[in-house]
């Protein structure tokens, strides 16, 4: 799997463009972090790369081949997408019942989920540790349980390149870090992750690269460097001290907002 | 109520087969009963008996009975129970395609476009088989229009159908009234009338052989699709994500529904509520999964006419409008269900 993004932009009409000279690579097995303030074009990015928005210039490709004129039923196939927790529809399906939905791309029109997939399903359940849910109509589930249901859909199809809308958001602490946590599971898997994030933090200490939004150009290298001070007060406003410490054998990066510039 | 334990075994969600057997029986013995009730009353046993004897058994019976049996509540039950299957199904594939519990054959227009074609047949004279062609073709014209109104580059969503659908619905009621008011009062009026109310008095087989085949393809083909249409539901994006083909999904939902509620009009006139009351009933019983809801609502569906025309032909000496009597039996009966059955939650 690779996702190169070369000289994109977008913008909506000729006085408004979202971002441009956008330049980023995405190998297997790489988490990527997108981080910006609102309306800074995050969501938009992540529209653009999926096909469901096209980059007004420049290109996008998927192991080479240009995303916007592949089948959506080959680039489906490689790529699954997690919406966020809080706008995706909370139906009343079970979570058994929801996650085999994530295989129905690859299926033929009149086709229905046989045992092979209602065993991908078990297997997802299982590795997220949401197997005892599979009963619970999705509408029931709390916010860090459906996100845990979404990323499951999204995984059954097997992909390589998982996109999550802001997974984390709207979740207490340890259901963040479950989330997180499992996104480090899937890259070790060799599954690369582009997630969008409001928090710096995560992006530091849970991503190997970073995006950066918010500035007509924005940033992106590997997320130690692109999340420091100076690229956070450029693109948020916000004055911010970034501090690095050593807990449970592992350097973690904190960033403290300081002051509206 | 749900057995939550034994569902864990198909994730698709389908029916257990004693469920399956049961939902084929009720409609067929429904039928059966229905056969022996109206002006003459023949037992259940006796109808059994008829039916063998259409079948090449050499069972005896009555000339009478056999002639009412076979030449007038057959087709009639028939017509029956392929109205109030695809009416119903129509009305629960729309409420996923559209995400809206309020989706009805009607919310595309389809139901009001063929009965201007029906009523624009009778003011022109046209003979009972023109009056269902014509009433077909503005049903599926009146969708077509649906659809272009809101086709295009910019994709608007199924709210904007909704929108499109009751504008299109609105004017060919207009439509409709205008007919009524251009129709000579002495016959084509009540003609009209009676029609736009609803009846399954059709004379004969070969005018359902007309309409049977519209509604037979639509049933089995969202019968097959059924485990696809649980994406309809979810939101744009998720439902793009998926991989399927999103475009040609739709599109095959939306004319089998159309077809058959254009067919279901075309042969016996407006029978309202069916398309509504009938899904939701099935749902408050079994759930969203489209796995089951597909066949319950062909099943619970057919029962229903049959039932609600059984009643209409015989509870008084003249025939009551079935569009009457859905209403008035389905209305209280939903109410109660709704009231009794405390986990539903009128989502599509």
């Amino acid at each position: 799997m690779k996702l190169e993004v070369k000289d994109a932009a977008f913008s909506y009409d000729e006085e408004r463009t979202i971002f441009s000279g956008l330049d980023l690579e995405l190998d297997k097995g790489q988490v990527m972090a997108v981080l910006g303030p609102n309306g800074s074009g995050k969501t938009t990015f992540l529209r653009c790369v999926m096909g469901m928005l096209y980059f007004t210039q420049g290109s996008c490709r998927l192991n080479g081949q240009e995303t916007r004129t592949m089948p959506a039923r080959e680039f489906w196939r490689l790529v699954s997408y997690v919406p966020q927790q809080r706008s995706a529809q909370q139906n009343a399906y079970t979570v058994l019942e929801s996650i085999p939905l994530g295989r129905s791309g690859g299926m033929k029109m009149f086709a229905r989920p046989g045992a092979a997939d209602v065993e991908a399903a078990e297997r997802v359940m299982e590795e997220l540790k949401i197997s005892h849910l599979q009963n619970r109509e999705c509408r029931t589930l709390s916010g860090g349980e459906f996100q845990m249901a979404l990323i499951g859909r999204a995984l059954v199809s097997e992909p390589q390149l998982l996109i999550l809308d802001e997974p984390e958001s709207g979740l207490d602490f340890k259901n963040q870090l479950i989330v997180l946590n499992t996104i480090e599971t899937l890259s070790k898997r060799g599954i690369a992750c582009i997630f969008n994030t409001h928090y710096p933090e995560h992006a530091v200490n849970n991503a190997d690269l970073a995006l950066m939004m918010g500035r007509e150009v924005p940033v992106f290298g590997r997320a130690k460097d692109v999340v420091n001070e100076e690229n956070i007060e450029a693109s948020f406003g916000v004055k911010v001290a970034v501090t690095e410490r050593e807990r449970e054998g592992r350097k973690l990066t904190s960033v403290i907002p300081l002051v509206v510039k | 109520m749900r057995d939550k334990k034994h569902e864990n075994r198909t994730s698709a969600g389908g029916f257990a087969p004693l469920g399956t057997l049961l939902l084929i029986l009720l409609p067929v013995v429904t039928a059966v009963l229905a056969l022996g009730i109206g002006r003459i009353w023949i037992s259940p046993g006796e109808v059994l008996r008829c039916l063998g004897k259409l079948f090449g058994s050499g069972a005896e019976v009555e000339a009478l009975t056999y002639k009412t049996i076979v030449n007038i509540r057959i087709p009639r039950i028939l017509l029956g129970l392929l109205c109030g299957a695809g009416l119903s199904t129509a009305g629960c594939a729309l409420q996923g395609f559209f995400a809206n519990p309020l989706a009805t054959p009607d919310t595309i227009g389809v139901a009001s476009g063929a009965s201007f074609g029906a009523a624009f047949g009778i003011l022109i004279g046209l003979n009972f088989f023109g009056i269902q062609a014509a009433a077909f073709g503005c049903g599926v014209l009146a969708v077509a229009l649906t659809w272009l109104a809101t086709a295009g580059k910019n994709n608007r969503g199924p709210g904007a159908m909704i929108l499109a659908g009751i504008m299109i619905g609105s004017l060919f009621s207009a439509l409709v009234s205008l007919v009524k008011f251009m129709a000579d009062t002495e016959s084509q009026l009540p003609a009209i009338t009676y029609w736009l109310m609803g009846s399954l008095n059709i004379s004969g087989y070969d005018n359902i052989l007309a309409g049977a085949p519209v509604i037979v393809t639509g049933l089995v083909v969202l019968m097959l699709i059924r485990w696809r249409l649980n994406l309809l539901v979810l939101s744009e994006d998720e439902l793009i994500a998926t991989g399927v083909n999103v475009k040609a999904l739709r599109i095959i939902t939306i004319l089998c529904a159309a077809a058959m509620t254009a067919s279901v009009v075309a042969m016996c006139g407006q029978v309202g509520w069916v398309g509504l009351i009938v899904p939701h009933i099935c749902r408050m019983k079994w759930g969203s999964n489209y796995m089951k809801l597909v066949p319950a609502s062909i099943s619970v569906g057919a029962a229903f006419v049959v039932v609600v025309d059984t009643l209409a032909r015989s509870v008084s000496a003249a025939e009551i409008p079935i569009s009457v009597l859905t209403a008035i039996i389905g209305a209280p009966f939903f109410i109660s269900l709704l009231r009794s059955s405390g986990r539903y939650r009128y989502e599509a």
